[in-house]
């Protein structure tokens, strides 16, 4: 019996329902170092730590028999995808959200059906596009263009977004961001599922019922919309001359804030302790948001900012997607170097692609990856026979070797692959992070003298430090 | 490990083809011979093509085959045509715009995605579109057409009817809410069929003529004054009703018989008034109807249209083969002796520019599939022999032979 187990928002009250059921479990918590779990009450089954996201998906390819996640990924994925494969079996009641379709407070947009008279393009952010899109659909959206993101969604709307869609506690707690709650999509909560040919051939009976046996109530929860919202900051007004940059949010800040220090330019509230997602610059003429690096080479690309600040390998597995992409890299960052690997398990006997092509001729080769795009350049460059690519969201080292026959990751040090009990057998590239700019931005000739004095500045800073 | 193909696509076999290009051939005789123009547009569409109109039912933009532009960093998706109609209006816009009538037609193949195994992904159509002129006529114009190909093919085909405007007036009687009223026609369009069942139990009282009308087939216009009965006037009713019995009336004077069949709306997404479905023995064929808003949604100028699509894979179900005397050319194998490919080619090129099927003979084949082989000899010579008889004739040139066999394969 295989079960995938969440990591992250879910894992505290998932751990302590499997407590109750007596699994037993040795090593289910957040600073766990292995993802693979045994339990003492069931010697036979195999638990993984999984990122949330992908649970449903192993567990509709049958990698899983079992899975725990927010039933808003369930969504995600069936929405999409007609998948008779994955069964829901229990809603567990905790893990409590709701997924909103919100704009920006402020922005004339009062209503989803607002939207659907609109003859121009009405742009949807969301971690959840599947969902986005069923939206769109369902509304009849004469126009519109989905953008799939890794996350902060919230600082989209209104310049780079009319509406996203994003999950949270309460419709409150988006007023709170300056966001105004246009419908809730969908409510969700923790959900037990299964693959449906598991069901029918194995006994997991001990194992569902020990589960629907110790669940608890589930806490009410209450609403706290107040149905009005206010801008927190004030929304960017994008003149022609403007260049809009992007500087990442999350671990990256620092190590940005050091250069940007070291030129001399004086940015406030960024980190923002306050969630906040506009800084203000003394750099005349520029507008300042912060979002996810993964999310920076498109939104570079689709013009909704000029330059930003990421990683040579999302740039990179951009430009496999769209060849033609107006991005470029206009300056190495030199800071957050990592290698491009691609990883097996120890155990397969091959030490470079050839070899590993070889292997598995006349057998599916499963390549697991955050990079779908440069996973597929690879394989294709490679020339293997019949592969398949599944995307992860992260923690891609606990798919080896029973859901994946071989990684593309990112590495430092190579410390955690080799503590996976898995091996390097090919460099694809090295990575650090790097300034990219839009050249059709640089069309227009004030707005090139801006982002290349900006460019040098920053030039001239990493000589210094 | 053996390449299987792609789910719910099919490959078609020589003998398969030869029933795809029967229905195909006699359908473009038959609408060039109407006065309509073949066109053919593109297999990649923008998405937005589609979306723009908004006429399109959510489950079947759930269907299409969309994905990211190489250059889509934009958002921007291209989509395997899910539709025949639109790529043609978008046409008939973007090149032909300033045409007072316009015919025209097309074989294209669409892709859906569907859930059941027995219904493909890549669906081939003929389909032909009559854009502008008066509405009853046109109609009936298409109507006697579409049959006219059927027959052709050897199929007597049955008509069923219907009318969008009437459907959706009396929807408007049902619920009075425009948000519910599109949604309930939505599953109808989709063909849910459990809709007409929460209807019933949610209004009763309104559903008992609900029912009549859509499980009454009626056969002649008077069922029109029976539904109006039912249901009481209202203008929408009253109009729609009025056009869907223009074109009733005219069917009847030319005497094509029909059946009204209100609950069939599936795939019409567009329709504006007047539908038709083609079966053939309870399978459809084929359907069509009018689309008056179509043009104007899609940005170009307001005009009346109307069309109609043959479904190609169905009809070459119903096909046998058997039952078409096919008129083919003679086969020829040219036989010849190792260092004589130049004129073995020569010989065979000489064939068939006199409309005669040449083989140059490689491996071993069953002479029986041949009329003739002719064997070159070492001394040159053309040594013919009838594969029946086993009659064997000998010339020097391939003229000669052609003489001899009564001139060219297309003057026998």
């Amino acid at each position: 019996m295989r079960v995938a187990l969440p990591k992250g928002r879910l894992l505290a009250d998932t751990a302590a329902l499997l407590d109750r059921a007596g699994w037993q479990l040795n090593d289910y918590q957040p600073k766990a170092r292995l993802y693979r779990l045994k339990s003492a009450k069931f010697p036979e089954m195999s638990a993984k730590m999984l990122h949330e996201k992908d649970i449903p998906i192993q567990v509709a390819i049958g990698n899983y028999d079992l899975g725990i996640c927010g039933a808003d990924w369930v969504e995600e994925l069936v929405s999409r995808y007609r998948l008779t494969s994955l069964v829901k079996i229990k809603i567990l009641g905790y893990g409590h959200g709701a997924l909103y379709a919100a704009a920006a407070a402020g922005d004339g947009i009062s209503s989803l059906s607002d939207l659907s008279k609109r003859s121009e393009k009405v742009r949807l952010a969301s971690e959840y596009p599947n969902l986005a899109e069923q939206l769109a659909i369902e509304l009849r959206l004469k126009n519109y263009a989905v953008y799939p993101l890794w996350g902060s969604a919230e600082a989209y709307p209104p310049e780079t977004a009319e509406v996203v869609i994003l999950p949270r506690k309460s419709a409150g707690e988006l007023e709170g961001k300056g966001l105004k709650v246009l419908s809730k999509v969908l409510d969700f909560k923790a959900v037990l599922i299964a693959n449906r040919e598991s069901m029918a051939s194995k006994d997991l009976s001990a194992a569902i019922s020990s589960i629907l046996a110790n669940m608890q109530p589930a806490p009410e929860i209450e609403e706290t919309a107040s149905g009005i919202a206010a801008a927190l900051e004030a929304y960017h007004e994008y003149a022609p001359d403007v260049v809009r940059l992007a500087l990442p949010d999350g671990h990256q800040q620092p190590h940005v804030r050091k250069i940007l220090d070291a030129a001399g330019i004086h940015v406030e509230d960024y980190p923002s302790d306050r969630g906040l997602r506009r800084p203000k610059s003394d750099l005349e003429d520029f507008t300042i948001k912060t979002i996810r690096p993964q999310d920076m080479p498109v939104q570079v690309a689709n013009g909704n900012f000029d330059l930003a600040i990421t990683g040579w390998d999302w740039l990179t597995d951009h430009l496999h997607q769209f060849p033609t992409s107006p991005v470029k890299r206009l300056l190495d960052l030199k800071y957050g170097w990592v290698r491009i690997v691609a990883v097996v398990a120890n155990d397969v006997p091959v030490t470079n692609a050839a070899e590993l092509k070889a292997f598995f001729r006349n057998k599916n080769l499963r390549v697991a990856s955050e990079y779908i795009n440069i996973a597929d350049d690879y394989a294709r460059h490679n020339h293997f026979g019949r592969y398949r690519i599944a995307p992860t969201w992260g923690s891609t080292e606990a798919y080896l070797p029973e859901d994946a026959d071989l990684l593309i990751e990112n590495t430092e040090t190579g410390g955690t692959i080799a503590r996976h009990n898995l091996r390097i057998i090919d460099t694809l590239f090295e990575s650090t992070a790097c300034v990219i700019g839009n050249t059709q931005a640089a069309d227009n000739p004030i707005k090139r003298k801006r982002m290349e004095a900006l460019v040098e500045r920053l030039g001239k800073a990493l000589e210094k430090t | 490990m053996p390449q299987e193909r792609c789910r719910g696509c099919r490959d078609l076999v020589p003998q398969e083809m030869l029933k795809f290009r029967l229905v195909e051939s006699v359908f473009i005789d038959t609408a060039l011979k109407w006065g309509y123009e073949e066109v053919r547009t593109p297999t990649l569409e923008y998405l937005h093509l589609f979306t723009a109109t908004g006429t399109l039912t959510p489950g079947m933009l759930g269907q299409v085959f969309s994905f990211l532009d190489w250059d889509g960093w934009s958002g921007e998706r291209v989509v395997m045509r899910p539709d025949g109609t639109i790529p043609v209006a978008r046409l008939y816009i973007d090149s032909l715009f300033d045409r007072e009538v316009t015919r025209l037609f097309y074989v294209a193949n669409v892709f859906r995605f569907e859930g059941s195994p027995s219904s493909g992904r890549e669906r081939w159509q003929c389909g032909a579109e009559l854009i502008g002129g008066n509405s009853a006529l046109a109609d009936v114009e298409l109507i006697r057409m579409s049959l006219e190909a059927l027959e052709l093919i050897g199929l007597e085909a049955e008509i069923k009817v219907s009318h969008s405007g009437v459907i959706q007036a009396v929807l408007a009687q049902l619920e009075p809410s425009a948000d519910a009223r599109h949604r309930l026609f939505d599953e109808i369009l989709d063909g849910n069929e459990s809709v007409m069942a929460r209807l019933a139990e949610s209004k009763p009282e309104l559903m008992a003529g609900l029912k009549t009308l859509l499980e009454v087939t009626g056969t002649s216009s008077n069922y029109l004054s029976n539904l109006r009965s039912l249901f009481g006037y209202s203008a929408e009713l009253e109009a729609a009703a009025t056009n869907f019995a223009a074109t009733l009336d005219m069917l009847e004077d030319i005497g094509l018989p029909y059946e009204i069949d209100l609950a069939s709306g599936r795939g019409f997404e567009y329709y504006t008034g007047f539908i038709f479905h083609l079966t053939v023995g309870g399978t459809t064929v084929g359907g069509g109807g009018r689309y008056d808003n179509l043009l104007a949604l899609m940005g170009g100028a307001s005009k009346p249209a109307a069309g109609f699509a043959l479904y190609i894979d169905e009809l070459m179900k119903l096909i046998d083969m058997s039952e078409y005397e096919m008129e083919e050319p003679d086969r020829f194998l040219i036989s010849f002796q190792p260092g004589d490919e130049a004129r073995a080619f020569a010989v065979a090129t000489d064939l068939r520019d006199s409309d005669y099927t040449a083989e140059i003979k490689l491996g071993a084949p069953d002479v029986m599939d041949y009329d003739w082989v002719l064997n070159i000899t070492e001394q040159g010579l053309l040594v013919l022999s009838d594969t029946e008889t086993e009659e064997e004739f000998e010339f020097e040139t391939v003229d000669e032979l052609v003489e001899m066999l009564g001139g060219e394969a297309s003057e026998e």
